[in-house]
């Protein structure tokens, strides 16, 4: 707390002088939101270190706080998911994808079903589902929402809302699982990385709640940086970042996205999903 | 002989009857069902985190209430002066309208129009409740203003400001006063609410703890909110105003930068689609008669329908809860824990109730409806409770349900029904808001205008909204003069 | 009629303070069934803690008891018919006083609006008590008192606000009242009251109370205007 203030008093005593800036980054709340700094802190630290510039990571509540941060400037690195980095590329002119996670490329949807259903695991949505009660995770989530709500009308040639008697929106993937498990909603739809991780965590029940259908796959989540950080931080400087997300190798980093290693990634990785966002309606 | 006299229904009961055919006609339109499974094990764990009461890391919980107090304490006390201000030319039409336009936006509203314009940053925390609530003290301030008129002596030929300092201000100050603490109660609480939206205050925490579950947590972080509400009284001194001004600024200041550049993205951004794609005027009306069908009607409805059928349920909890409350009904032990019960139903915002509800009953307009009736249920049966007091019964009075309905339910019936009146414009506001948790009333398409960044449909729907709450606000008014019931500030300051 | 040989209720050095200051002083007082009794005495001097001191004792034993109090607590906001209706409510069930509140039953009114007529009050039977004149209201809660069908009815100053014919109006129907239910029942009653010749005319028995003291107990026959003269405030 004491080192807390004085570190404040101190960049209030700074503020005039030109001391260097601190790059700030932030990560869309897609999942577990607690210890959120404990758990990002660590790869602020890492950041820190590789990039030789103060690095702070600040939690945000939502995905659109997320886009609005980096677009405001109040962050100038963010782990967006494919809509929300494309939402906040459209944004923030200049601004690029530079990596994403080795999963990206190829990322999937679950769609999930609690056990009364008596839905089971297919190739195909069962018709079914029909009637039913069905939650999606954030509204600007790619694959708790745009992605699913796509292949949706992919299939049945109707939107969620004509589909399902009750359509919600659970704010994140974690809470998706635990709705559709406590029977809340009869369906959901999420992030299979998440699914993943919880599972192996013990806090999915089988018993309760099962896959009925996987996604094709699709291009998703990335880390953007603004295109101005070259002039504030020195030429090179969003390489730099780069490849520190790229050298990434620490698995309790690599952990808190979760993701196995990070690759390279640009803008145009990105045109089927702002495609797809287009054609439902989500993008103007 | 003369005919006898005919028997009608007092208008109290035939008002009471209208609020019940409202609700009747909005049920079919109304979604309630409890779309949880297992609500029992879900209630069994929210009980289970509330006896066990776990707190936040310290340096955290520090921070947190740390931020909660320094939005309300600045927002309030520049509230407070601003609104004392505006109230001395509140005669003029224009700053009334003004006024009553920017109170009709919820704080949450504000907050997100805010985080747009200027990012997460202190101060859209602080104008979200600062704009609204300066509004709000202006036209109470100039009600109570108006009410001592008559009872100033003034020296003549003095102007405005000195007859208003010199002649009103000492008779003026203890109703400023209880009135600005009061308001500082609720600025604690609407500060708290805009953590849900991303402002580091205890909201935040809260909401992440409800999120995950985390209910033990989640109780810790009521309970310092209760305490801190509850003691209130004790810890705001006048003489200590100047060391918590320098706190609430310390915690504030120093953070990021402000980036005003983003003014212009937002200038732009608020400008109607079609007019920025340089459409014609068929382009115009489509575009506004897509979203009128999409969203603008269904939300008012939905708005309206959890509204009226809030409304009579808070009607209901009121009457039946404030003779536990009530010197006339129950010895002092029962009072005291249910005036008790009452002050934290009434602390917690009605977001958090409905959050709560949300996870135990499942998605539907039922924890909104609940939640809505709860909080303010709790506050008309702790004010016409404490309007009982005044009542004086005979010595042959009647007991229990006879005393109730014939010696005290007539007596405090016009003040419920004014109380009443003055919360349907509040449950109206409250409505829209918590479309935010997913009941599509008129906050859930505001929240989904947002997330997508349509700031054109966003600033649209806050106006919808808004000319909702201000017709609403005209007819609770219109009632309560064909009603006779008096609107005084007394009444007005118990908002 | 004689005074049955069990009285109603016995007030034995009866003491009554109020806020460490006496205002009964070893009141000893017996009434019975059918009496008609004035209470009399300056304002102050303790008439109405006397009245209250009987009515608790009263409503410890099963006797039902008119009450008209001198502030007369009548529920403003409810008509005259409910105001009176409300002198009977323990005789119903819940349920039915409920129903009856929001919509009367015929039965009820018709008894109520025939008893108003001997107040003329009957075209108000719907009015609220608000709507009333101070001397409608006094009538209003006599009748309450009345319909209450009591063993015994204590009145406190309930002429009062009534001019001198309307009070004499009032005090003999309460009197006829309480005659015709006593063909039954033999009704007393107990009515404090600062006009000595009202008390005079109709009571068998006069109290006069001087500083918390009963100095007078007796007959209006036996009383001599010496005695009266210290029970009166003199305008």
């Amino acid at each position: 707390m004491i080192s807390k203030l004085s570190k404040t008093l101190l960049t209030l005593l700074l503020c005039s002088t030109a001391a260097a800036e601190t790059f700030v980054f932030t990560a869309i709340p897609d999942a577990d939101e607690t210890r959120l700094n404990a758990r990002f802190s660590k790869v602020a630290d890492y950041l820190e270190q590789q990039l030789g510039v103060a690095v702070k990571y600040v939690p945000v509540k939502s995905y659109a706080a997320a886009v609005s941060a980096f677009r405001n400037d109040q962050v100038q690195l963010a782990w967006f998911g494919g809509l929300t980095g494309v939402q906040a590329r459209r944004l923030t002119p200049g601004s690029a994808a530079i990596a994403q996670g080795a999963e990206d490329p190829e990322f999937k949807s679950y769609f999930i079903a609690h056990h009364s259903t008596g839905l089971i695991n297919g190739a195909q949505l069962s018709e079914n589902i029909k009637g039913m009660t069905f939650t999606f995770g954030s509204k600007s989530s790619t694959s708790g929402r745009l992605m699913p709500e796509y292949y949706l009308q992919q299939q049945f040639q109707q939107s969620p809302e004509q589909l399902f008697s009750r359509v919600g929106f659970s704010g994140n993937h974690s809470r998706t699982i635990a709705l559709v498990q406590s029977g809340s909603y009869q369906l959901g739809a999420l992030n299979y990385q998440v699914w993943l991780k919880e599972l192996a965590a013990g806090k999915v029940d089988l018993d309760k709640v099962s896959i009925i259908w996987t996604t094709p796959h699709y291009p998703d989540y990335q880390w953007t940086v603004r295109g101005d950080v070259d002039k504030r931080w020195g030429e090179g400087f969003k390489q730099k970042v780069k490849q520190a997300l790229l050298d990434m190798k620490n698995p309790e980093l690599l952990n808190a996205f979760p993701r196995k290693a990070f690759v390279p990634a640009s803008n145009k990785d990105y045109q089927a999903i702002e495609d797809t966002a287009r054609a439902i309606g989500l993008l103007d | 002989m003369i005919s006898a006299p005919r028997y009608h229904l007092p208008t109290g009961i035939r008002s009471f009857l209208l609020l019940l055919a409202a609700a009747l006609l909005c049920l079919p339109f109304a979604d309630i069902e409890i779309s949880n499974r297992s609500p029992w094990q879900e209630f069994a764990a929210m009980a289970g985190g509330f006896f066990q009461p776990t707190l936040l890391p310290f340096d955290e919980l520090i921070a947190a209430i740390a931020q909660t107090f320094s939005y309300a304490f600045l927002a309030v006390c520049t509230a407070a002066v601003g609104g004392l201000f505006l109230s001395l030319f509140f005669h003029q039409l224009w700053l009334r309208s003004l006024c009553a336009a920017i109170r009709s936006v919820h704080e949450l509203f504000w907050g997100l129009l805010f985080i747009q314009l200027i990012g997460i940053h202190p101060l859209a925390g602080y104008l979200a409740i600062a704009l609204p609530y300066t509004g709000i003290f202006a036209k109470v301030f100039a009600e109570i203003i108006e009410e001592h008129q008559s009872q100033a002596v003034a020296p003549r030929h003095s102007d405005r400001f000195s007859h208003f300092f010199y002649a009103q201000w000492p008779q003026l100050l203890p109703h400023f006063r209880s009135y600005s603490l009061y308001r500082l109660e609720c600025g604690l609480r609407s500060s708290t609410v805009l953590g849900f939206i991303g402002l580091p205050t205890l909201g935040f925490h809260l909401e992440t703890a409800f999120m995950q579950g985390l209910y033990s947590q989640a109780a810790g972080i009521l309970f310092i909110f209760y305490i801190m509400i509850a003691s209130l009284r004790w810890w705001m001194r006048p003489t200590l105003l100047p060391l918590y001004f320098a706190v609430a600024l310390f915690s504030l200041w120093g953070q990021e930068g402000l980036q005003l550049s983003l003014a212009s993205h937002f200038l732009h951004d608020i400008i109607p689609l079609p007019i920025r794609n340089g459409e014609d005027i068929n382009g115009i009306l489509y575009w506004l008669s897509h979203l009128g069908s999409t969203e603008i009607g269904p939300g008012i409805g939905n708005t309206l329908v959890v509204t009226q059928i809030a409304l009579l349920l808070t009607a209901v909890i009121a009457l039946c809860l404030f003779p536990f409350s009530s010197r006339q009904f129950f010895s002092l032990p029962i009072r005291f824990s249910s005036h008790l019960a009452l002050v934290i139903l009434r602390s917690t915002p009605e977001l958090i109730i409905a959050f709560a509800l949300l996870l135990l009953l499942g998605p539907s307009m039922l924890p909104a409806i609940i939640a809505l009736a709860i909080h303010n249920g709790a506050i008309i049966a702790n004010l016409i409770s404490r309007h009982s007091h005044q009542i004086t019964l005979r010595l042959d009075a009647s007991k229990g349900f006879h005393r109730y309905c014939f010696e005290i339910m007539p007596r405090i019936y016009g003040q419920f029904l004014a109380f009443l009146c003055y919360r349907w414009e509040v449950i109206l506001r409250e409505s829209a808001i918590l479309g935010i948790l997913g009941v599509h009333t008129l906050g859930f398409y505001i929240d989904s205008a947002f997330e997508s960044f349509r700031l054109d449909v966003a600033v649209i729907l806050i106006a919808v909204s808004a000319l909702l709450n201000i017709l609403v606000d005209q007819g609770s008014r219109q009632l309560r003069h064909r009603l006779h019931l008096r609107s005084t500030p007394q009444a007005q300051r118990n908002k | 009629m004689t005074p049955s040989p069990q009285p109603l209720l016995r007030l034995e050095n009866a003491e009554v303070f109020y806020q460490q200051q006496r205002v009964l002083d070893e009141v000893t007082l017996e009434l019975h069934q059918g009496e008609r009794i004035a209470l009399l005495g300056k304002s102050g001097a303790g008439k109405s803690t006397l009245l209250k001191l009987i009515y608790q004792h009263l409503s410890n034993t099963d006797h039902r008891v008119g009450w008209v109090p001198q502030q007369l607590g009548l529920v403003d906001k409810l008509s005259v018919f409910h105001n009176i209706y409300m002198g009977r409510l323990d005789q119903h069930s819940r349920s039915y006083n409920l129903i009856n509140l929001l919509w009367p039953r015929p039965k009820h009114v018709e008894a109520i609006s025939k008893l108003l007529g001997s107040f003329n009050l009957d075209q108000q039977l719907y009015k609220t008590v608000s709507q009333l004149s101070g001397g409608q209201q006094q009538r209003v809660a006599i009748a309450r008192a009345i319909y209450s069908q009591a063993d015994i009815i204590l009145a406190d100053e309930p002429a009062s606000s009534l001019d001198k014919t309307m009070a004499d109006t009032v005090i003999s129907a309460l009197l006829q009242h309480s005659e015709q239910h006593s063909q039954q029942h033999s009704q007393s009653c107990v009515i404090a009251l600062h006009d000595t010749q009202q008390a005079l005319a109709f009571a068998d028995r006069i109290i006069g109370i001087q500083q918390g003291k009963i100095v007078l107990n007796d007959h209006p026959d036996n009383i001599t205007p010496d005695q009266l003269e210290p029970l009166y405030d003199h305008d």
